[in-house]
């Protein structure tokens, strides 16, 4: 049985394990082992995920139906622009930037004006939705509560204000451990991460219950539901609606960037851009997932309680008590309370950041009175006013939600806050990839955004709420029809969201670009506009040292940093400077522009870069540049890149020709290598029948009394091997002249039939009188070509040759056959001698390489016939390769084009 | 004005693309068409981003 002391303690003891988690998160933090993986980053995304999702997305869909998605596909579709988050980010870690406005001040020329402005917009945009969350909670207490029938309060206290004091609480400890803003908060990202699981798993556990216990799946409940004309309804999309669905995706998408919250998470929490890669999936998936069993819920609790005055925000509890199951109550409960508090946290601390850098820092620092100058360690007082900001906030969302109660102020002012952040896409996006973007643009942008955005929506809401008179709704303002709050200028029809939506960007991007064209940036301007827009491409190092120029006394800088970081911080980032710029000790640097951009950029960490920016030029005497100089120093810096890019290209190409010449040179050292093996070889097959004919003709001639026999037997060996001295030589000249283009061609048509059956004809002998089988498949004509007959002629006879040569006499055979396929003609000469290795196969056509062992057995050619027969088949555009496996003969073919308009018919075997 | 009257068409559109009707095993087409397209292209998203390495 529940009691309200025992919901207390749970809810207490939850947030306990929340202190532990982010307590261990930080511990890890400062020991050097981030927890912060990408998995942890995108879950710390749901933050997205409020009260307003948890319990609000069921109420949205029993009036609705599947229009509540919308929130959800908005962010899916933004988070695929990952590269311009990923340009956000990485002008957020270039800059120090610590919250949106910081971002957008810094922007336009660190404007304090302009900070000031957003974070106006920011707090009056978010507080309600801070008071939204407490009214959850405040609403699943009750409902709790109410099913316990009793109640709990400490001093007479009400359970929401003593969530609230914990919440400021946990937002203090673990938002403001560090002074430095853009440091992460790796202990809260961890426990907002462990929020976004717990809320996941409680509603997805209460979906399975309702739709698989209570009823009998999605099936039996979509149907029992179509069975009713009212719930049917919101099974289908109304085309009515349309127009709202539009609008709610597009703020939904600029909400998931723009909210606070989210830039706090998204941009300044996150460690490693790589872990976008993750979260760009990672959280769309649960957002799928925390949204499937929305539209069961919100049938089955209408469904279930048709008749009675339920609330359908509350069905995610009431549907599980009413049926006993209290454990699950808890764990939504539970689910909820990590919902709120999650959003809570994470947004008091962005808001305080913004609220003490860019409100409260800039009224201190124009103070008459030198508060700031009187006192030498401003950090204590930095983090004293950060905290009290966040108790601030807090409050002022108790108190709206004390005020508001049920009004429609309160119910609808999720949809209100995302419209009023998407006042700063205009100024973010311009800023981003506009370098004509100025500050007047800016500030004119955003103002008439936010005057139009206050007209027709949040002032109508207060209107709903009978707060203030109606008229300016009803009638419009001074009864002129056309100022009509929800239908301006005569733009009737629409819901309010897109209504003023429309208008206020319409407002918003037409100042911002009318201004921006019409005003002339200051130097600061220009020159942050480039390392905006070009951040990928903006050389710092070079270009940061020309933009500044003046005096500035390093005791000054440092004296500063100690003021607003404290001493311990201070010297903690000097040493890492001084290392950074390989000197023992920051005393031994110059006070340089260099040294100047480090001190603002810590500062910026701290206090803004407006503020930063302020502090800095009051303590160096910083020369005014001008804006053409600083334009010429951008442009310049531009044409250096482009410069360096070309030359860049240049040595690539160059690179390139380097190893084009290093590879000739190799073929080259290739090329000779094989000559000299060629000589050497030439010289050692000319010597061997040369020693053979000296040898034999020098017995001749120095013994008198051979015998006749002997005598014509060395002739015979001697003239024998003349001729083979003059085949060779024959030979290697043919091939000489082949290699290098001299061989004369008699090219005409040649019947390739007529020749094969010639150079059977005239090696017919050699065959018989090895006693080897000649055959032939040839066709009668039709192989004509355009070739030499008389190499075509060498070509068949070297083949044939050879084959005689290495079958077996008696049982050899040698089979040639012709034809003709796909232009070709083709000839093989087949035998059935031992055949050839794989390796012999392709090293056979390699001048003086001749087939079986030329170690043992004496060489029986002169090697060249088929390098020769190779070179006259590619000259006339043919191939020429042998197939063969040893023991299984040799297959030589070659091929050679037939001209283009050739038929081939008719066959003929020999 | 083109601007305004071209953007006001998307803000302020009544077309809503027609979507299958029908049901599967007892649910809408709607609403199995509405997840199934969000999940094919959260499985793209994932496949692309994921592929590319580290």
């Amino acid at each position: 049985m529940l009691s309200g002391w025992f919901v207390a303690l749970l809810a207490t003891a939850y947030l306990g394990l929340l202190f532990a988690v982010a307590r261990f998160g930080d511990a890890r933090a400062d020991a050097g082992k981030s927890i912060i993986s990408a998995n942890v980053y995108a879950l710390s995304l749901a933050v997205y995920c409020t009260s307003w999702t948890f319990y609000g997305s069921v109420g949205r869909a029993t009036s609705g139906g599947l229009s509540f998605l919308t929130i959800y596909l908005g962010p899916t579709l933004m988070l695929l622009c990952v590269g311009v988050i990923i340009k956000m980010i990485r002008i957020s870690k270039a800059q120090r930037i610590t919250s949106i406005a910081d971002f957008i001040a810094s922007r336009y020329g660190k404007s304090q004006l302009l900070a000031g402005m957003v974070t106006v917009i920011a707090v009056i945009g978010v507080v309600p939705y801070i008071a939204l969350q407490l009214k959850a909670m405040a609403a699943s207490v009750d409902v709790l509560l109410a099913h316990a029938g009793n109640g709990v309060e400490v001093w007479g206290l009400d359970s929401t204000f003593l969530m609230a004091v914990v919440l400021a609480f946990f937002s203090i400890l673990f938002g403001t451990r560090h002074l430095d803003a853009t440091e992460r908060h790796e202990g809260m990202v961890a426990a907002v991460a462990f929020e976004s699981v717990v809320k996941l798993v409680a509603f997805m556990a209460v979906g399975l219950f309702v739709t698989y216990g209570l009823f009998g799946g999605l099936g039996d409940l979509f149907q029992r539901a179509s069975a009713s004309a009212d719930l049917g309804r919101l099974l289908e999309l109304d085309s009515g609606r349309a127009g709202t669905w539009s609008a709610l995706i597009i703020l939904s998408g600029l909400a998931i960037i723009f909210l606070p919250r989210q830039f706090q998470i998204i941009v300044v929490e996150n460690v490693d851009e790589s872990h976008l890669k993750r979260a760009v999936w990672l959280f769309p998936l649960y957002l799928l997932l925390i949204n499937i069993f929305v539209l069961p819920l919100a049938l089955g609790g209408l469904l279930h309680f048709d008749g009675q005055s339920v609330n359908p925000d509350t069905f995610v509890l009431t549907l599980p008590l009413v049926h006993g199951a209290e454990a699950l109550a808890l764990l939504a409960f539970i689910g909820g309370l990590s919902a709120a508090t999650g959003m809570v946290i994470v947004e008091t601390i962005a808001l305080s950041t913004m609220v003490c850098n860019d409100l409260v820092m800039p009224i201190l620092l124009r103070s008459t009175g030198n508060f700031v100058e009187k006192r030498s360690d401003l950090s204590g007082l930095l983090l004293g006013i950060r905290r009290a900001a966040i108790a601030l906030i807090l409050l002022l969302g108790y108190i709206y939600f004390r005020a508001a109660g049920e009004a429609y102020a309160l119910v609808a002012i999720g949809l209100i806050s995302f419209a009023a952040v998407a006042q700063f896409a205009p100024a973010m996006f311009g800023g981003m990839y506009w370098k004509q973007g100025t500050r007047a643009g800016a500030v004119a942008g955003l103002l008439a955004g936010f005057v139009v955005w206050l007209y027709t929506l949040l002032l109508p809401s207060f209107a709903k709420s009978g707060w203030i008179p109606s008229g300016f709704v009803e009638q419009g303002l001074f009864g002129i029809g056309w100022l009509k709050a929800q239908a301006l200028f005569g733009l009737a029809g629409l819901d309010e969201i897109s209504h003023s939506l429309w208008w206020s960007m319409l407002a918003n991007i037409g100042a911002y670009v009318v201004v921006s064209l019409n005003s002339r940036p200051d130097a600061v301007e220009a020159s942050q506009a480039e390392r905006f827009v070009d951040v990928f491409r903006f050389d710092s190092r070079n270009t940061e040292a020309r933009l500044w120029r003046g005096k500035a006394s390093p005791d000054a800088l440092v004296g500063l940093l100690e003021r607003f970081l404290g001493a311990a911080r201070a010297g903690q980032q000097l040493a890492a400077y001084a290392a950074a710029r390989k000197a023992g000790n920051w005393r031994n640097l110059p006070a340089d522009a260099e040294f100047v951009q480090f001190a603002e950029a810590e500062l910026a960490g701290a206090i803004g870069s407006a503020s930063a920016r302020v502090m800095v030029a009051s303590v160096a005497q910083e020369e005014d540049l001008g804006l053409e100089e600083v334009l010429d120093i951008l442009d310049e810096a531009t044409q250096v890149r482009a410069h360096s890019r070309e030359l860049e290209a240049k040595q690539h190409e160059l690179e390139a020709a380097t190893a084009e010449l290093r590879e000739a040179n190799e073929r080259l050292r290739e090329l000779d290598r094989m000559k000299d093996d060629f000589i050497s070889t030439v010289t050692h097959e000319l010597r061997t029948p040369l020693t053979s004919i000296r040898a034999l003709s020098e017995m001749l001639h120095e013994d008198p009394r051979l015998e006749l026999a002997d005598r014509r037997r060395f002739l015979g060996i001697i003239v024998n091997e003349a001729e083979r001295l003059t085949r060779l030589i024959n030979q290697i000249l043919d091939l000489a002249r082949m290699e290098s283009g001299r061989a004369e061609w008699t090219t005409g048509e040649v019947d390739l039939g007529e020749v094969a059956r010639e150079s059977m004809a005239t090696v017919e002998q050699l065959f018989r009188d090895k006693g080897v089988a000649l055959d032939g498949d040839i066709p009668a004509s039709g192989l004509v070509v355009l070739a030499d007959r008389d190499r075509l002629m060498q070509v068949m006879i070297n083949l044939l040759s050879n084959a005689v040569k290495f079958v077996a006499g008696g049982t050899g055979q040698v089979h040639v056959n012709l034809g003709a396929a796909a232009g070709l003609v083709r000839v093989e000469v087949r035998d059935n001698g031992p055949g050839l290795t794989t390796e012999e196969c392709s090293v056979i056509f390699e001048k003086f390489r001749q087939g079986g062992n030329t170690m043992t057995d004496k060489p029986q050619g002169t090697g060249l016939g088929l390098p020769i027969s190779r070179q006259i088949v590619e000259y006339f555009g043919g191939n020429l390769w042998v197939e063969s496996a040893p023991g299984a003969g040799a297959n030589f073919i070659f091929t050679v084009p037939l001209p283009a308009s050739e038929d081939n018919n008719g066959r003929q075997t020999k | 004005m083109v601007a305004h009257k071209v953007a006001s068409r998307v803000v302020a559109s009544d077309y809503m693309p027609s979507l299958p009707g029908g049901e599967w095993s007892g649910i809408p087409a709607t609403y199995l068409y509405l997840f199934g397209v969000w999940a094919g292209l959260i499985a793209l998203a994932a496949w692309v981003a994921e592929r590319r390495g580290p």
